[in-house]
């Protein structure tokens, strides 16, 4: 069985929660070490376990003591009970008896009363992790009081009066932040204070009221950083990137400021999240006559979603373009339809969700909401399965790449306004030629 | 009447290529055309400004195609990555019938 779970959860750590003795098939002790780490890696597989193979066995498989060899103090070489394996001992000496038992031959849950030691299984402790080892002396201190009760829950595997069990959401969102070209050859240009302060005044404007100026929101929108210049040419976009339009890149025909810019766009990879602090679930026996508890650790389940953007500036963009300021506040009000489409699925998705584990975050009184069940680990999966963080975390990224990602939902959508912006073509403007004149659909070209 | 795109076959990525669209009047009568209303040539799947006449959404003068002359539209288009690309032009006369037109370009790997 501990050969299964080798193959599962390798690793160094090693088995914390009591001095464990060498098995002298396994001196270092490794391979229970590896089922302890399977079993941190999955808390759910402990309990399936146990229920599967009993709590005895499943000690025996978490603890080195009862896998190591019998333990041999405290038995008595005549013991006569059935558990315990008769041996035929051949002696010189003449008046000892031909059948007794070596002192190690004795199984390791031998209760007769001929024998001092009652090797009794240890209840089923969770190993405590890292930080939690660091943790302060007061959660050390009831990680001992468990140790020490351990022996009144044994057969029901729930632990003692003040038994602490900690259990980290361990789902893995995705990782959708390809950012390939982000940073290279993007001309943000400072402007003109004036101009920059008129865009982000008109983007402000546009924003939704949930923005980083209500404290306690989690999303926040950055607004736009910079500007970047605007070329139209055929370029799909491989950042990923939320796009107002396809930036044109170095052609290798046309040279101009900055290279291989980029128009407007996100500065963030869509779905993805800014900051994650995911739940850590703590759990406490109330005893093996009362319900577990569980509720989530101070300082976890918390994340930030922002978003920023590149915005378009008007007049020359030194590249043959030349965009009027309608058309560059139309680019900017697209970036803001990403930003604000993004808010509205974290309102839907991941709000929702941190709304629910608020309450049960832990407080200095510890007046927060609790989940009640028999065992720890039910009230934990109770507590995961009321806050269902991983799902909250899966939507958000599936709607947000759905809606954001380039000619998804809000880029057709918006191209299908009417109001975006068009190419009239070449043209002079003020006496000098561009190649592309970018306007709305209701202006006229300029000239 | 009859809309063409005119595109070469292949490209290479990175290199930009000449394309034009072409409004053909293929009738044996006048036809009077609103260059207005003729976009393109655009690539689908791109969040680009579409290319459209210099008096696109203002009142323009009717321009009178004469049996078998054209009116069109050229731009340099750059395709950035490798496959099939899809050109696509429209003609939405207010009154009319609108033409649509699609053309497929593969785009080699820049070497």
């Amino acid at each position: 069985m501990s050969s299964r779970f080798a193959r599962r959860g390798r690793s160094d750590n090693d088995d914390r929660t009591h001095q464990s003795q060498p098995n002298p098939l396994d001196p270092s002790g490794a391979d229970h070490a590896i089922a302890n780490e399977g079993f941190r890696r999955q808390p759910s597989r402990m309990l399936l376990m146990q229920r599967t193979v009993g709590n005895a066995a499943l000690q025996r498989i978490m603890h080195s003591s009862s896998l190591a060899a019998p333990q041999t103090e405290g038995y008595d070489t005549a013991c006569y009970c059935p558990m315990c394996k008769p041996e035929r001992v051949y002696t010189d000496e003449p008046l000892a008896p031909s059948v007794q038992r070596a002192s190690n031959a004795h199984d390791a849950g031998c209760t007769c009363p001929a024998c001092s030691v009652s090797a009794q299984a240890q209840a089923v402790q969770r190993i405590p992790y890292e930080d939690e080892q660091a943790a302060g002396g007061s959660q050390q201190a009831t990680q001992g009081q468990a140790g020490n009760a351990s022996q009144n829950s044994a057969q029901n595997g729930n632990d003692a009066d003040g038994g602490i069990m900690t259990v980290q959401e361990d789902f893995e969102s995705e990782e959708t932040d390809v950012l390939v070209d982000q940073g290279l050859h993007v001309a943000v240009v400072s402007g003109d204070e004036n101009d920059v302060a008129n865009v982000e005044e008109q983007a402000n404007a546009n924003a939704p009221a949930t923005s980083s100026t209500l404290p306690g929101f989690s999303f926040q929108n950055a607004g736009m950083t910079g500007y970047a210049p605007i070329e139209i040419t055929s370029r799909i976009p491989v950042d990923d990137l939320p796009h107002a339009f396809v930036d044109g890149g170095q052609t290798g025909t046309v040279v101009w400021a900055g290279g291989g810019g980029a128009g407007p766009r996100g500065n963030q990879g869509v779905g993805t999240i800014q900051t994650e602090n995911q739940p850590t679930y703590v759990s406490q026996s109330n005893g093996v006559l009362s319900d577990s508890s569980a509720w989530v650790q101070a300082g976890t389940g918390d994340l930030t979603v922002t978003r920023s953007w590149l915005g378009a500036k008007a007049g020359d963009q030194g590249n043959g373009h030349y965009v009027t300021a309608s058309a560059a506040t139309r680019f900017n009000s697209h970036e803001i339809l990403h930003v604000n489409s993004t808010s509205s699925i974290y309102n839907s998705t991941l709000k929702p969700m941190l709304d629910r584990v608020t309450p049960y975050r832990a407080k200095p009184d510890g007046s927060q909401s609790k989940v009640n069940a028999f065992f720890q680990s039910g009230a934990i999966a109770a507590l995961r399965s009321a806050i269902d963080w991983g799902t909250a975390v899966s939507n958000f990224q599936t709607q947000d790449t759905a809606a954001n990602a380039p000619m998804n939902t809000v880029d057709n959508n918006d191209l299908k306004s009417g109001t975006y912006p068009v190419d009239r073509g070449p043209g002079k403007i003020g006496g000098v030629d561009f190649q592309h004149r970018v306007t709305l659909p209701s202006e006229a070209a300029p000239t | 009447m009859k809309l063409e795109i005119h595109a070469p076959p292949d490209a290479t990525a990175g290199a930009a290529v000449q394309v034009r669209i072409v409004l053909l009047n293929d009738s044996f009568e006048p036809v009077a055309v609103s260059r207005s209303a003729l976009t393109g040539p655009d690539v689908v799947g791109v969040m680009a400004p579409q290319a459209v006449e210099a008096t696109f959404g203002q009142p323009d003068e009717p321009l009178t195609l004469q049996p078998f002359t054209l009116y069109g539209r050229q731009r340099e288009i750059t395709f950035a990555k490798a496959g099939e690309t899809e050109l696509t032009a429209r003609y939405e006369p207010t009154n009319g019938e609108a033409l649509t037109a699609s053309k497929k370009v593969r785009v080699r790997p820049a070497s």
